[in-house]
């Protein structure tokens, strides 16, 4: 199973993501756009994509293709999910404690 | 578990709805089972069981999808895959692999990249014959993979319980049992013709199965079946107790079964009413042939109520179940004799109208066109039975029997 950069705890975001179709029906992200912890939006580029494989993460329930990407210098995995409808998502480390309130169990 | 990781971790089951008297386990993870959580068991049982249990509702629809994805993966390895239900699947690897040992590999190739890829894992077996391989891939679960030679299969396969074969229901192996027929093995080793008195042709089946002689073919992707009937049953919110309530269920289903039958270009000629009584100790089915094979729901529906009342019209318990079920299929454009009391224009103009009212209920639900009974009680005929329809998986026999295929079947269950 996948695992995230961090070796950590994160949790998934879900972004609204610029993307290119290619003609086979490939996607390919460009740029998408992170609220960070003050509400503001930025546009944050996709500098490469080394990789994209088909991945199920298991810490944070995420399947579909997993892009390995080149993000601010550093490499960060996109997610973008194949059950529908598809979503893209970041991932955001956190402590134990902030992904246990994140995914609460049911009462 | 995708919309919430941390139920991984936890006694967790997947439960229908309560309220619906729909509230069995449909499944349960390896924490919950561990506590002898099962499925089908009730959800009050199940959490009297493990306190614990964290129940979460069904999302068919992702299992669907779910199992569209696992078979795109076995696409990629053989062109003969047949599904058995909505999470096991029979893959033909014959002309794939040329030795058990290369097929070992590829199962285990399958069984990683499902694993990897979809975040679910399978158990799988491989095995010269269909049954074989289905007994390989209950044989060892989770995430595991068995294989089933003619070299082993005495030792694997003929000291497993006789109930683990296919086809042996709980009644059949009570039957076996009662006869000292208590394993596979034992099966295997009893002439067949001193039990066709009790269990008639069925059992030369079973004990060929037995011997690993089964020879039905892994059917090809893009086979379709064909249907042979069509039906549709309703665990009803509600016992019930009276003919009124009978006829506002019969109704609703058959016009989901008259509807099906439409879109299928089909008359049914025998309809078929069953039902289960309120405490699960009763349930049976009747058939009557129709004079003039019909579509129309009305139709389907007093033929129905009408098996109903000559056969439950006692009332001896209350019913928690009811169905209707068209079989005898022709096709529309089969000729049909009518009788000296109808006429060809009148049944068209019944035919049409029942078109017109389909296609509005399939533009804006169930509720835009109702019989004004329907009205009457809107807890038991709110459901939408077309919707709401049982699959069930095809039978093994359905591709046929054959000498040269089926060297090396794989079978996967998610």
């Amino acid at each position: 199973m996948g695992s995230l950069p961090s070796g950590g705890y994160a949790i998934r975001i879900p972004v609204d993501m610029y993307q290119i179709t290619d003609k086979t029906g490939r996607a390919k992200p460009v740029a998408f756009i992170w609220v960070d912890e003050n509400g503001a939006e930025a546009r944050v580029k996709i500098e490469k994509i080394i990789s994209c494989v088909p991945m199920a993460e298991q810490k944070s329930g995420t399947v579909g293709d997993r892009y390995e990407c080149l993000i601010g210098g550093k490499i960060e995995y996109i997610y973008y999910t194949i059950l529908a409808p598809r979503k893209w998502f970041r991932f955001l480390d956190v402590t134990e404690e902030e992904y246990n309130d994140y995914y609460r169990l049911p009462e | 578990m995708l919309r919430n990781p941390r139920l991984r971790d936890v006694p967790m089951a997947v439960c229908g709805s309560k309220k619906q008297r729909h509230g069995i386990v449909l499944a349960a993870n390896y924490h919950a089972k561990r506590y002898g959580i099962k499925t089908a068991m009730s959800s009050v049982n199940a959490l009297k069981m493990c306190p614990g249990l964290y129940t979460v509702p069904p999302h068919y629809d992702d299992y669907l999808q779910f199992s569209g994805f696992a078979r795109s993966i076995y696409s990629q390895y053989s062109d003969r895959i047949e599904a058995f239900g909505l999470d096991e699947n029979w893959l033909d690897l014959t002309g794939c692999v040329t030795s058990l040992k290369q097929g070992a590999a590829v199962i285990h190739e399958i069984r990683e990249r499902v694993k990897r890829e979809l975040g679910i894992t399978v158990s799988i077996g491989l095995s010269f014959n269909k049954v074989f391989a289905k007994l390989g891939s209950d044989y060892k679960k989770p995430d595991a993979c068995t294989v089933i030679s003619k070299e082993n299969f005495k030792e694997v396969v003929w000291p497993l319980p006789v109930g683990e074969l296919l086809y042996v229901g709980r009644a059949t192996e009570e039957k076996l049992r009662r006869r000292n027929i208590k394993t596979i093995g034992d099966l295997a080793n009893t002439n067949p013709e001193s039990l066709k008195g009790t269990f008639g042709k069925v059992i030369e089946v079973l004990h060929s199965f037995a011997n690993g002689k089964d020879m039905s073919m892994v059917t090809p992707t893009d086979f379709e079946a064909p249907v042979k009937s069509v039906g549709n049953s309703f665990t009803a919110p509600r016992d019930l107790k009276t003919d009124e309530d009978v006829r506002i269920m019969l109704y609703s289903l058959s016009e989901s079964v008259g509807a099906r039958l439409a879109e299928l270009r089909k008359y049914a000629s025998t309809i078929e009413f069953s039902y289960v009584n309120s405490d699960m100790t009763s349930h049976a089915s009747r058939q009557k042939k129709l004079e003039i094979p019909t579509n129309i729901s009305g139709e389907i529906a007093d033929t129905a109520f009408g098996l109903f009342k000559r056969h439950y019209s006692h009332w001896p318990s209350p019913l928690r179940k009811v169905g209707v079920t068209g079989s005898g299929l022709l096709s529309i454009k089969t000729p049909r004799q009518l009788t000296v009391w109808e006429n060809a224009e009148q049944v068209n103009k019944k035919e049409d109208f029942e078109r017109t009212v389909n296609a509005l209920r399939a533009r804006y639900g169930n509720n835009i066109v109702q019989r004004a009974v329907m009205l009457t009680d809107r807890q038991l005929s709110g459901m939408d039975a077309k919707r709401d329809n049982k699959i069930h998986p095809v039978g093994v026999f359905y591709g046929g029997m054959s000498e040269s295929w089926g060297v090396y079947q794989a079978a996967a269950t998610q």
